[in-house]
């Protein structure tokens, strides 16, 4: 069976192309993915630090040319993301306010292949650990009836293979960085948290202190483009337009570029 | 939580695993998370959770989810494991959309009230809400399939893996979910020609 020609390679008409490209930069911040994965506890060093290449780049936002990343930025980072894994989901999980216990959807298998012995039935109110997160879906403490039936394995007939994990490289934990970062990600979830609610003074407020407490920040691009955020939301056009035009003339193709014009209404870099 | 019991993912490698083994899952699991991250926001946006604070906060749901389920993921099945929650947590902030439990309120996704011209059109942002609101008239498993073909460039034989179809079930999806994203797309021409004053 051949897959059918992609609408955006041609298959489509000059509208639906451009519907359909619109979405191509669309992407998580670097806070909100440091934040997810944080979830992972101690596991989530591994991961963290299989980002840091990604995490240096964006720093590097107005801090040093892309050209000029070198292995000690991102061995920084590297470093910076172990210890923040080793800090672990709950340092993270209380930077962020409105405590709520959020129902946890239910996951029903229904293998569409032999297993070689029934599973056993787990309820959720063994492993349903209250969560304090702030989501406005959680405010209703819904229960998700919805039933996922996941891709039965392809060797179900064997035990699952397990491999043993790869041995962590020797680091010394940085737990002064880490504290930083975790205090910026903080810091900056207000600035968000004032943003989402529509209230920009707030955020610029929280951004002012922001770069008070951090001459020297590792989420530079993150708070810059809150900043630009906040100035759109409350009107002051000409201010984000400035700011954003430093940020393009100094990196016109830098990873937070497309997001930058995409929050002043500028039209995409061709 | 509402205390009631409901059952859950269940999968066959359940026996207590040795420490070292869970490790291993959860660090696989966290690798998985850290590589399918920009894939499982794109995925959430797409599929209809929204305003875009409101993914940051989905996908944070999502991967709470899958850590606290993690010993139950086939190894290599991790990502699709991802998937599967970010569909689960999608469903549910579609369902409380529609029941207007979570505000959908946010200019910059709104349709459109005035027509754009040539040059707005072109502007990311607002081909977005436009791409958006074409979306969004359409049912999730049908959304689900062009996404992940059309914006994810996933074959379908991929996108069957993913969501434990048969292939000729995928085929089918796409085949209908291309002919409503067409029709919506023509209508929406069809509305910006005739505001625009064009016969």
């Amino acid at each position: 069976m051949t897959d059918p020609r992609r609408l955006l390679a041609g298959g489509g008409t000059e509208l639906e192309r451009s519907l359909l490209s619109s979405a191509a930069s669309d992407r998580g911040s670097e806070l909100v993915r440091q934040r997810a994965l944080a979830a992972f506890g101690g596991a989530g060093a591994t991961a963290l630090a299989t980002g840091a290449a990604e995490a240096a780049r964006d720093a590097a936002l107005e801090a040093v040319p892309a050209t000029k990343l070198g292995a000690s930025v991102i061995g920084k980072w590297a470093g910076i993301a172990i210890a923040l894994g080793v800090a672990g989901a709950g340092v993270l999980m209380a930077t962020r306010s409105e405590p709520v216990r959020r129902a946890e959807p239910a996951l029903h298998a229904s293998p569409s292949t032999p297993r070689p012995a029934a599973p056993p039935k787990v309820t959720a109110a063994s492993s349903a650990a209250p969560t304090s997160i702030p989501n406005q879906l959680a405010a209703k403490g819904t229960s998700a009836p919805a039933t996922v039936n996941p891709t039965p394995p392809r060797a179900a007939k064997t035990a699952p293979r397990v491999e043993v994990p790869r041995a962590a490289p020797p680091t010394t934990a940085e737990p002064e960085a880490a504290g930083s970062l975790l205090a910026e990600v903080a810091a900056l979830d207000r600035a968000r948290r004032a943003l989402a609610r529509g209230d920009s003074t707030a955020a610029l407020s929280a951004l002012a202190r922001h770069a008070a407490e951090f001459p020297k920040p590792a989420l530079r691009p993150e708070a810059t483009l809150l900043r630009i955020q906040a100035l759109m939301q409350r009107g002051d056009t000409a201010a984000a337009r400035e700011l954003a035009d430093r940020i393009l003339a100094r990196q016109p193709k830098g990873p937070y570029a497309e997001r930058v014009r995409s929050l002043i209404g500028a039209s995409p870099r061709r | 939580m509402s205390g009631k019991a409901v059952t859950v993912l269940a999968c066959p490698a359940v026996e207590p695993a040795a420490p070292s083994l869970e490790r291993a899952g959860q660090d696989r699991l966290a690798e998985a998370a850290a590589e399918s991250f920009q894939f499982i926001w794109r995925c959430l946006r797409r599929l209809g959770v929204k305003p875009e604070a409101a993914v940051d906060d989905a996908i944070q749901q999502v991967f709470e989810i899958a850590a606290r389920k993690r010993e139950q993921i086939w190894p290599g099945h991790e990502r699709a494991f991802l998937f599967k929650v970010a569909l689960l947590v999608a469903t549910e902030w579609r369902r409380n959309q529609r029941r207007g439990e979570v505000s959908i309120e946010d200019a910059g996704q709104a349709i459109p009230e005035s027509v754009p011209n040539v040059e707005e059109l072109l502007d990311q942002r607002r081909r977005r809400a436009l791409l958006d609101a074409v979306l969004d008239g359409m049912s999730l498993k049908l959304r689900t399939v062009l996404v992940l073909y059309e914006l994810e460039e996933r074959s379908t034989a991929e996108i069957a893996e993913l969501l434990g179809l048969p292939a000729g079930t995928v085929a089918s999806r796409l085949r209908r979910a291309r002919a409503q994203f067409q029709a919506r797309a023509e209508r929406l021409n069809a509305r910006l020609s005739t505001e625009r004053g064009e016969p």
